[in-house]
């Protein structure tokens, strides 16, 4: 009905409103939503369910044991040597930590932004984000070498009575990521109460009914509560907007306030915040296409979502091209021979080229395809410019940590890294551990903010229905002469007619 | 229903400046000599601190951009805990049970259905006379709803 309206406005050339493209198809009535949503929870997984997650949970065993193999035999068995201290665990923390902003980027920015269309990607994203810590968190945690004692980390006094250093980024970055994962867990939480106690209002009396009973707290729905609630979450979508732009900018900072070249730069913190965003997104859309096809969600996240997120990873794949190009520029332009060399190095003639022009065509060149919309819309091509963007962002951090140390100040001591099996197997393994995770999510808890959807569906609106004429129109303000037919049913509403 | 504007917000902001002030002190004094140069030697004591002396650098130097992420972690961390547990406050959560939840037709508010629930303790509650009112305001299903408790 509307489609057709706006077509005939079009036609007549008046000056009307467009429609919005609506966020939830085929006009879906509020049931339906609760039905299809708590089905994926309440009915037996379907068979690709048990693809991944069979293999997920042999990969974190794999993980698991590579973990026991380097406590029980020491840090040696992953590839660093000096000077190439920070290898793949560090790249693999930064990738996962990347991963995970673009989760507090759909639920908070995109929430205080007013973007509705959130609504639909941001419960999933949210799960992402804090399994993607989780993950993260591992690496450091071994890295340190004598795993149990990473308490030394806590902000308590060591054996020895010697508080942590608070001027090292490397503490900075402890407490950055700490927070940033507890607060992920709680935003993401609050916003599973209301859905959980949809989900314990559907369950028969068991241990399920009583699991999600104790977890939506005995969540009643009341106006009361709802009042209370929203400024709640809004808050929370307050305070994780600075929060989810500073630890990407505290990680960067873990290398920009070192005197290495290739790593001082001051441009550091916003090209690591812009490329976590695109490595975030570009992780969302691999999870939420098989997602929605797998248990016939594309009601609810529409052609439009993946348009929206494909653009943005269009434009921060865009940010990140100009940091590495502008990297290049200012290692040129300044007067530091050494930033120079090392760029020379990285780009041009040093022994792990590829990285960099792996890097470069992955993050930089594979995301403009995303200027033509057939392509935005066209699945099969979202998910391999996708798969282009996850294995660029992993280069990129490679690219940084590890082509940067081999080429150090000290040509003397300059060496290639080469990565062990337990190096490669841990990595793999982080990706099964995620995996798990997120499936275990699919499997009990609502994959789509059920509660935050039924807000946006046009019979949600206390407006549907009505047309877009109301109010004082151009055409009357200016003393155009409307033809009739513009409107509706021919008729001018009582409202124009002043 | 006359539900005034939250006040959270309010508790957050305080929960938040906590924060700042919990890194601030602690790092200071940690780090620095800046209470002890400031007639306050005995919270060095007390607390059993002592500056730490990184890279040779002076304890006397309070360094707050070095200092400066950890007091905005903080403050972040501590003001998403006022807001957790200022709304479980605020609105009375968690509770076990509740007389609501015996009702059939309750479960359908988490749906698409639309619940108006009258407690008995409303000084203007009857059971005859709320009951007719509901009905001549359309209600299509009134339930008396009993609290065992």
């Amino acid at each position: 009905m509307a489609a057709t309206e706006s077509a005939s406005h079009q036609d007549s050339g008046a000056y009307t409103a467009l429609d919005r493209e609506p966020l939830v198809l085929n006009n879906r009535s509020f049931s339906w939503i609760t039905n299809r949503i708590c089905g994926i929870v309440e009915n037996k997984q379907p068979f690709g369910w048990w693809v991944l997650f069979i293999p997920s949970v042999i990969l974190t065993g794999i993980m698991a044991f590579c973990f026991v193999y380097l406590i029980a035999t020491g840090v040696g068995v992953w590839g660093q040597k000096q000077p190439v201290d920070w290898a793949w665990d560090i790249t693999n923390f930064v990738f996962w930590i990347g991963i995970g902003h673009a989760g507090t980027l759909i639920s908070a920015i995109l929430f205080l932004t007013r973007q509705r269309w959130r609504t639909s990607v941001n419960r999933a994203a949210e799960a992402m984000t804090i399994f993607a810590v989780m993950c993260a968190g591992l690496f450091p945690a071994f890295h340190v070498g004598r795993v149990w004692m990473v308490w030394f980390l806590a902000p308590i006094p060591n054996a020895n009575a010697i508080w942590q250093n608070f001027k090292s980024p490397l503490l900075w970055d402890v407490f950055a990521v700490s927070t940033y994962f507890t607060v992920s867990a709680i935003f993401w939480y609050l916003g599973l109460v209301p859905d959980l106690a949809t989900l314990r209002d559907r369950c028969k009396p068991g241990i399920r009914k009583m699991m999600y009973g104790i977890f939506s707290l005995g969540w009643r729905g009341a106006n009361r509560h709802w009042s209370h609630y929203e400024t709640a979450y809004m808050l929370l979508a307050a305070l994780s907007t600075p929060l989810v732009l500073s630890v990407h900018s505290v990680v960067s900072f873990d290398f920009a306030t070192s005197v290495v070249p290739g790593w001082h730069a001051t441009i550091f913190p916003p090209y690591f915040v812009a490329g976590a965003i695109f490595g975030g997104f570009a992780m969302v859309l691999t999870l939420m296409i098989p997602v929605r096809s797998i248990y016939g969600l594309h009601d609810l996240i529409t052609p439009k979502h993946i348009d929206n997120m494909a653009k943005i990873i269009l434009l921060t794949g865009t940010i990140v091209g100009y940091a590495y190009s502008m990297e290049f520029f200012m290692a040129y332009y300044g007067a530091n021979p050494f930033e120079l060399q090392t760029f020379k190095l990285r780009g041009l003639y040093g022994p792990s080229t590829w990285y960099y022009y792996a890097m470069f065509g992955c993050n930089v060149f594979a995301p403009q395809i995303f200027w033509i919309k057939k392509m935005r819309t066209n699945l099969i091509a979202v998910m391999i410019v996708c798969m282009f963007v996850n294995a660029g962002m992993w280069y990129e951090r490679y690219v940084i940590i590890v082509t940067t140390l081999e080429r150090h100040l000290t040509p003397g001591s300059w060496r290639v890294f080469h990565a062990t099996w337990v190096d490669i197997t841990t990595f793999i393994g982080t990706f099964g551990f995620f995996m798990m995770n997120f499936l275990l999510f699919l499997r009990f808890l609502p994959v789509i903010a059920i509660g935050e959807v039924k807000g946006v569906t046009p019979a949600a609106d206390p407006h549907a229905g009505e047309s877009h004429e109301h109010g004082v129109q151009e055409d009357d303000a200016m003393g155009y002469e409307t033809p009739a037919s513009t409107y509706p049913g021919g008729v001018k509403p009582a409202a124009t007619a002043a | 229903m006359g539900v005034k504007r939250s006040k959270l917000p309010w508790f957050v902001f305080f929960g938040g400046m906590a924060g700042t002030c919990t890194a601030f002190i602690m790092e200071t004094l940690t780090q620095t000599t800046f209470w002890s140069d400031r007639g306050l030697g005995f919270l060095e004591k007390i607390a059993e601190t002592y500056p730490t002396v990184v890279q040779a650098k002076p304890t006397g130097f309070v360094t707050l951009p070095a200092f400066f992420p950890v007091m905005f972690e903080l403050t972040i961390l501590f003001s998403a805990f006022t807001v957790l547990f200022g709304l479980l406050a605020f609105i009375g959560l968690p509770r076990w049970n509740h007389p609501l939840f015996t009702s059939k037709r309750f479960e359908k508010f988490s749906d698409d259905g639309f619940f108006v629930s009258i407690e008995a303790r409303d000084p203007k509650f009857s059971q005859e006379a709320t009951k007719a009112f509901l009905e001549k305001i359309g209600a299509k299903n009134i339930e008396l709803v009993e609290d065992d408790i």
